[in-house]
């Protein structure tokens, strides 16, 4: 079907395309049941339109008649829609990492305050065990995101549709996609550090060494 | 004449609030001497592990004045706390307390990871007292390929590491049978004829006739506090 309607505008334009141009006329076949008729005085291409007209009838499409900046301040409203879409699953997907590797540090921590107390009690401060602590915690996370990117992009290798949207490695490197990638893994990673760094500072050397490994 | 390189006065430590407060400690004054050999005993819930942990910086207490080499701790920050642990005290725990995923050599590294000295140094450093432990050739293995007296003497080397003048032990024999323990008391009487102040909380009276003074407490307060008739330990190395 896709492929008819396009056949459709070249049909409908061709013979006219330089009346068309003239008039600043654009027929935009977009999908199964929009077409787009962009235009300046549409009144001087009478013949066009009906002949669009007949032709929508045919496909069972409907018309919608807009200036140029009608139908660019829709197309922008459209991209905008589908922008705010992504940006709010990114970001759902980005407090769901946090909270992911809050998780996984704070197990973490749990897990070593036995080694975290003997550490302070032999002279390591606790800004020296939030260092090391986070030097841990960062190269998991490292390997983690190389991982997750390998993985997104095996699955989207063939798919060049979704590599407009993503940054791919194949694409060569794009210096505002990578700091934006850059961007997004010092946040994630400051939110994920937060807890386990409020932890560490409460410790209690005392409770520390109480228990017995 | 000695001079007290540790001084307390009053000092109590309460735990929780209101109902439930528990008095851990009550007016303790004490004093210790450069080189002092020092036994705390007393039974299980008296204060004496409170009282090590104060001396330690590992906890502070409610009330009372805390001297260490004439300088008042409780006018310290906190914050740096932490450097007196790594320099002025040093720790043997009861069940050695060694890191597992690390190898001997690295426990024993432990204190040294934030000193300014080169990994020459440090590596230097660590062979002479393993040396000196007996524990030289067994310095890239893991606690749990070690035996207990190995442990034990790999958290002594930890301790000596650090070169710190004032070694505190609490129950350092507890894991232990009695031949390791009595070893390893010898090895803490060697380190105190060098010159080392050493304090042991320990229950047991044959581990406490190793020191020169001993201190005995109850109900967090002290009971009693004799030298020993002799100048020297009763069982030496």
């Amino acid at each position: 079907m896709d492929n008819q309607i396009e056949d459709i505008s070249i049909f409908c334009i061709a013979p006219m395309a330089r009346e068309l141009y003239e008039n600043n006329i654009f027929v935009l076949t977009l999908n199964s049941k929009m077409l787009y008729v962009v235009g300046g005085n549409l009144s001087n291409v009478d013949a066009v339109r009906r002949k669009i007209s007949d032709l929508a009838k045919e496909y069972k499409m409907s018309i919608r008649q807009m200036t140029v900046k009608e139908y660019n301040d829709a197309k922008n409203s459209e991209y905008m829609e589908g922008e705010s879409a992504r940006i709010f699953t990114s970001l759902i997907m980005i407090i769901l990492s946090v909270f992911g590797i809050m998780s996984i540090s704070a197990a973490k921590l749990l897990s070593k305050r036995r080694e975290i107390g003997i550490r302070l009690s032999f002279g390591t401060s606790k800004r020296g065990i939030i260092f090391i602590f986070s030097g841990e915690l960062f190269i998991l996370f490292v390997i983690s995101l190389l991982i997750t990117l390998l993985i997104h992009n095996i699955s989207i290798i063939n798919k060049s549709e979704m590599k407009k949207y993503f940054y791919n490695f194949s694409y060569g490197l794009n210096i505002q996609s990578v700091g934006v990638l850059l961007g997004i893994i010092v946040l994630i990673f400051i939110f994920s550090c937060i807890v386990p760094i409020i932890t560490i500072k409460k410790f209690s050397l005392r409770d520390l060494i109480g228990g017995y490994e | 004449m000695k001079n007290a390189i540790i001084r307390l006065e009053n000092i109590s430590k309460i735990y929780g609030k209101d109902d439930y407060k528990t008095v851990a400690l009550k007016d303790i004054n004490l004093e210790i001497f450069e080189g002092d050999f020092v036994s705390i005993m007393g039974p299980s819930g008296s204060g004496k592990t409170t009282l090590l942990n104060i001396i330690g910086f590992i906890d502070t207490p409610t009330d009372g004045k805390y001297f260490l080499k004439g300088q008042d701790v409780n006018k310290m920050a906190r914050g740096k706390f932490h450097k007196l642990r790594g320099t002025e005290v040093s720790f043997i725990f009861q069940q050695f307390a060694l890191l597992k995923d690390y190898t001997a050599y690295e426990n024993i590294q432990l204190p040294l990871l934030y000193r300014k000295m080169s990994r020459k140094e440090k590596k230097a450093k660590i062979l002479f007292y393993a040396e000196k432990l007996g524990i030289g050739d067994i310095l890239h293995k893991k606690p749990s390929q070690l035996s207990g007296g190995q442990q034990q003497r790999v958290a002594i080397a930890r301790a000596l590491a650090s070169e710190a003048n004032i070694i505190l032990a609490d129950e350092p024999t507890g894991a232990l049978d009695q031949k390791k323990g009595n070893e390893l008391m010898k090895i803490l009487a060697g380190l105190n004829k060098e010159g080392k102040t050493i304090l042991v909380v320990t229950h047991d009276p044959n581990i406490a006739n190793y020191c020169i003074r001993n201190i005995r407490i109850e109900d967090g307060k002290i009971i009693s506090d004799s030298s020993s008739l002799q100048d020297e330990p009763l069982k030496t190395c």
